[in-house]
């Protein structure tokens, strides 16, 4: 009898956590894509150049122009595929660690044009990734 | 002594495994010299493990940047005590380091327990000796020794992430790791339970100290990482539900979870199987904690490394261990049946119950985010992230609720309370509590969660002061003693439910702190030198900061200079009402060698709200000295870490050896048994 | 050359003490006990640990006079019952011997207390109100 209430207890307390983590889910998910990917999808589906997502790459060394304002433009290649290219804008402060050769990760949408409007741009910590061997020799 | 430390971490893996096969044998043989030889493993890789740290300590001091991971986390100009501190920077010398804490406590629990609780010993240390051996295996085969060489020697290293020369960042990995591998020693005697079918409550008797240790450390070591990530990430935040945070967050919520659950082991002989799955579980996931930090698997701001081999050496060992221990509880079930039913819905026990049922969800839940993108990739081919909207609908009302039991749990009696007990015991609290909420409700907060944040604190809190005020008082009345010895002597007769209550105290402060986010504010302007910006606190304090300079340190370049950075210091005064409060120097770095800059934020500590200040950007070039600062206001900020410190005192006072003549059963530090066996 | 002859004397070194055990033949000390015995003492300090945080919910009344006599016998039983399974000869406890102490302590401040006129509820001495029905006491009865 006592352990009935208490299954029911167990059985309520799941049902509300699932619940709550499947509308958090729902309401937060975002697409994690590599440039590639993302390039492919939209090309199948272009309604999906409306869905936020979360894209990783590498910017293009020598691409990163500041804007008057806080204001960045640069370019994201593929990691591995570098022909994959597009531009990005971004028109916040940029981390400490970005540079132009700085992985990255953005999360936002392309806008008209095809020009990828970054809302948040973080950098993947390069100097926590150990240097490989050959990056000493220089 | 670097090349002594190399060796002494080679000759450190086959004293593992021979101490590993000894101490199972001698525990099953009952032969006493294979289990002293087994012990003796133990304190052998501490000295070992010892040597080979500080041979990586010496190669960073004495500049040996022929070593790649000296090379890739140092260079000639950093501070000693970062050098010193590269031990743990990277992920070859945390291994190392991690691998040194575990084998230093296998030594503490073989030495504390040298003549006592010998029944459960051969089969600790074999236990602790064979997730040593794991971890030496790791290090010496999984392309992660620290003392590989790159087979030439570079001029200069390549120097330490700008973000870990912070002091935070020094002692927030040690005192995680400490709380990790603290942990094995009672996961330790929970495997020896299970082998030797010792059921009862010994062993957790027995190992509660060790549970309580390793609950302060890792308590500390998720505040530490906190204050680091405030002081310097520089966006005025503390928590990211980053993949690494949450790895930490993991075992410290079924670490909690299991503080509550052996307490009705103990007082009510229940939930056996539920112990033994709460303490496996924890132990699993301090090791899938080091995994998931050490692989890179899943995105995260700060993985170390796409190391793919050791992914996979973790994820079979944590198969292997879940495995071995599922076997072994199920083949024990008929000794792990509970002794007793609960015997009312209303009792400590059902809250203590309802308590692990929320924190084990919302370590489900904190689990099934981290690990969201790898789900979705394996069965759709396609990485989907959650974020913290995910993280705060799952965790904000169940960690509501939790904060709510943090109250109602002292208040009512083991086994059953009365109706009429509680409304009299609830009156008060429940009064204060509706009290806070309506004057927030009438100073025109809205914030749901903030709202219900403060006022349920106000509940809890009044509920704890009324509880040391009873137990004094009816103390002194039973004694004769004076209010303030009464006190003293409540506290020392049963320091770990008193202890407890100050955690309690701790905790409350720390949500509130947390709460205050809710009323964070923020302004960002560019100013030129003479400029100043107002901000208005969500407490109606009228702050105005003025950029008074730039200064600039750019030390000559040449072979004697030791200089690590070059800085840019703006000058801050902060006034309140026209009273200068404050003058801060916020500053933009830049890291020659590492091609970096960084940013140290000015804060400016009330003890209500922090005044937070970055600078985002310093025009360099048209030389007027134009920064763009981000000012934020955020209230309670302080709370969070003077809660952390209430939070660590109250752990101190739990787990700290109770003092001769006050009862040694109070604090529950020794197993009669032990004296049993030594008079035999 | 230093460092070959320091690994082979280090290697050497912690050899030696590893295996000195096997060598000499000295051992660990085993586990002298009885389990019978060592179980029954955990179960009695368990029970009374249960007992002093029963007598301690009801010196702060957090527990009615009747839940308290009920859980009290039931706890008292399970006590007694503990120390029969061990056997007689076992070693006093110094640790239960405490904790037995303190209980003894409380439980004579309760009976020494003074029983409510009105409701009969027991209070604790040197109560001049009933912690129930807030009567004075002493006045009636």
């Amino acid at each position: 009898m006592k352990n009935r209430r208490f299954l029911v207890g167990l059985a309520g307390v799941a049902a509300v956590v699932s619940y709550l983590m499947w509308t958090g889910v729902r309401d937060s998910m975002v697409y994690y894509m590599t440039p590639a990917e993302l390039v492919a999808r939209i090309e199948a589906e272009p309604a999906f150049r409306d869905v936020g997502v979360k894209v990783s790459g590498r910017v293009v060394e020598g691409s990163w122009q500041r804007l008057p304002g806080p204001e960045h433009e640069f370019r994201v290649a593929d990691l591995a595929d570098p022909g994959v290219v597009f531009s990005v804008r971004f028109d916040d402060v940029v981390p400490d660690t970005f540079n132009d050769r700085a992985e990255v990760v953005l999360e936002g949408k392309f806008g008209p044009g095809e020009v990828f409007e970054a809302r948040t741009v973080l950098t993947k910590c390069g100097s926590r990734y150990e240097a490989a061997k050959e990056d000493f020799a220089t | 002594m670097t090349t002594l430390g190399e060796v002494a971490l080679w000759i450190a893996l086959p004293i593992a495994l021979w101490g590993t096969v000894l101490s199972f044998a001698g525990g099953r043989t009952g032969r006493t010299d294979l289990v002293l030889s087994g012990e003796r493993a133990a304190y052998a890789l501490t000295f070992l493990l010892a040597l080979a740290s500080a041979g990586i300590v010496a190669a960073f001091l004495g500049e040996r940047y022929e070593f790649w991971y000296v090379a890739s986390y140092s260079n000639r100009e950093l501070d000693t005590y970062f050098k010193v501190a590269g031990l743990w920077a990277g992920q070859r010398g945390s291994l190392v380091f991690w691998t040194l804490l575990l084998s230093g406590f296998a030594s503490i629990a073989v030495f504390r327990n040298r003549r006592r609780n010998r029944e459960f010993m051969p089969y600790v240390s074999g236990t602790l000796l064979a997730i040593l051996s794991f971890l030496l295996v790791v290090l010496l085969f999984a392309e992660v020794n620290p003392f590989e060489r790159l087979g030439f020697t570079p001029a200069n290293g390549r120097g330490l992430n700008p973000q870990l020369q912070n002091y935070w960042m020094t002692i927030h990995p040690p005192t995680l790791y400490l709380g990790f591998t603290a942990f094995a020693v009672p996961f330790a005697f929970a495997v020896s339970a299970l082998l030797t079918g010792r059921l009862d409550s010994r062993w957790i008797a027995v190992t509660r100290r060790w549970i309580l240790l390793s609950w302060f450390f890792l308590t500390n070591g998720i505040i530490f990482g906190m204050r680091w990530a405030y002081e310097e990430l520089g966006w005025g935040g503390y928590w990211f539900w980053d993949p690494v945070e949450n790895a930490s967050l993991l075992p410290w919520l079924t670490a909690t979870a299991f503080v509550h659950s052996i307490q009705i082991q103990e007082n009510r002989g229940m939930l056996k199987v539920w112990n033994m799955c709460l303490v496996v579980a924890t132990f699993l996931l301090t090791i899938f904690a080091t995994f998931l930090t050490r692989s890179g698997l899943i995105e995260s701001v700060h993985s170390f490394a796409e190391n793919l081999k050791i992914a996979y050496i973790f994820l079979g060992f944590l198969g292997a261990v879940a495995g071995i221990c599922a076997v072994l509880i199920i083949y024990r079930l008929p000794l792990l049946k509970g002794e007793s039913a609960i015997q009312s819905f209303v009792s400590r026990e059902s809250a203590f119950l309802f308590n692990n049922l929320l924190f084990v969800g919302i370590a489900f839940a904190v689990v099934w985010g981290t690990l969201y993108p790898l789900i979705t990739e394996g069965f759709f081919g396609q990485k989907i992230n959650v974020g913290p909207p995910y993280y705060n609908r799952v965790n904000v009302p169940a960690g509501l609720i939790l904060l709510a039991l943090m109250g109602v749990g002292p208040v009512i009696a083991w086994r059953r309370a009365s109706k009429r007990n509680l409304r009299k015991n609830f009156a008060l609290p429940v009064a204060a509590g509706i009290a806070v909420a309506g004057a927030l409700l009438a100073l025109g907060v809205r914030h749901w969660a903030a709202l219900s944040t403060f006022a349920i604190s106000a509940f809890v809190l009044t509920v704890i002061v009324a509880e040391f005020w009873k137990g004094t008082r009816a103390r002194a009345r039973i004694s004769g003693e004076g209010r303030w010895k009464s006190l003293l002597n409540l506290v020392g007769r049963n320091r770990r439910r008193w202890g407890g209550y100050v955690v309690h105290a701790g905790v409350v402060l720390v949500f509130t702190g947390l709460a205050g986010a809710a009323f964070d504010v923020a302004v960002t302007q560019e100013l030129a030198p003479g400029e100043s910006v107002a901000v208005r606190s969500a407490f109606g304090h009228e702050y105005s900061l003025t950029y008074e300079s730039l200064s600039h340190s750019r030390p000559r370049a040449s072979a004697a200079n030791r200089e690590n950075d070059w800085r840019w210091t703006a000058l801050v005064t902060v006034r309140r009402g026209g009273e200068r409060l404050a003058v801060m120097r916020p500053e933009r770095r830049f890291y020659p060698v590492m091609d970096q800059s960084s940013t140290e934020v000015g804060i400016h500590s009330t003890a209500f709200e922090d005044v937070y200040v970055i600078p985002r950007d310093v025009d360099l070039e048209s030389g007027a000295e134009r920064v763009v600062f981000e000012v934020k206001v955020l209230p309670l900020v302080p709370w969070i870490w003077y809660g952390g410190m209430i939070v660590a005192a109250g752990a101190l006072v739990s787990l700290w050896p109770a003092g001769v003549g006050s009862g040694r059963t109070a604090a529950g530090g020794r197993v009669p048994g032990a004296a049993a066996g030594q008079a035999a | 050359m230093m460092a070959v002859a320091g690994g082979i004397a280090l290697a050497a070194g912690v050899l030696l003490f590893v295996l000195e055990p096997l060598l000499s033949g000295r051992g660990a000390p085993a586990y002298g006990g009885d389990d019978r015995h060592d179980e029954a003492a955990a179960r009695r300090r368990v029970a009374l640990a249960a007992l002093r945080d029963l007598e301690y919910d009801r010196a702060t009344g957090k527990l009615d006079a009747e839940d308290y006599a009920a859980l009290e016998s039931d706890l008292s039983r399970e006590a007694l019952d503990a120390l029969g399974a061990a056997a007689a000869d076992m070693p006093e406890d110094p640790a239960a011997a405490a904790l037995e102490r303190e209980i003894a302590a409380v439980r004579q401040a309760l009976r020494e207390g003074l029983q409510c006129g009105s409701c009969r509820h027991v209070n604790a001495s040197g109560a001049r109100f009933c912690s129930r029905c807030g009567d004075p006491l002493g006045a009636a009865s």
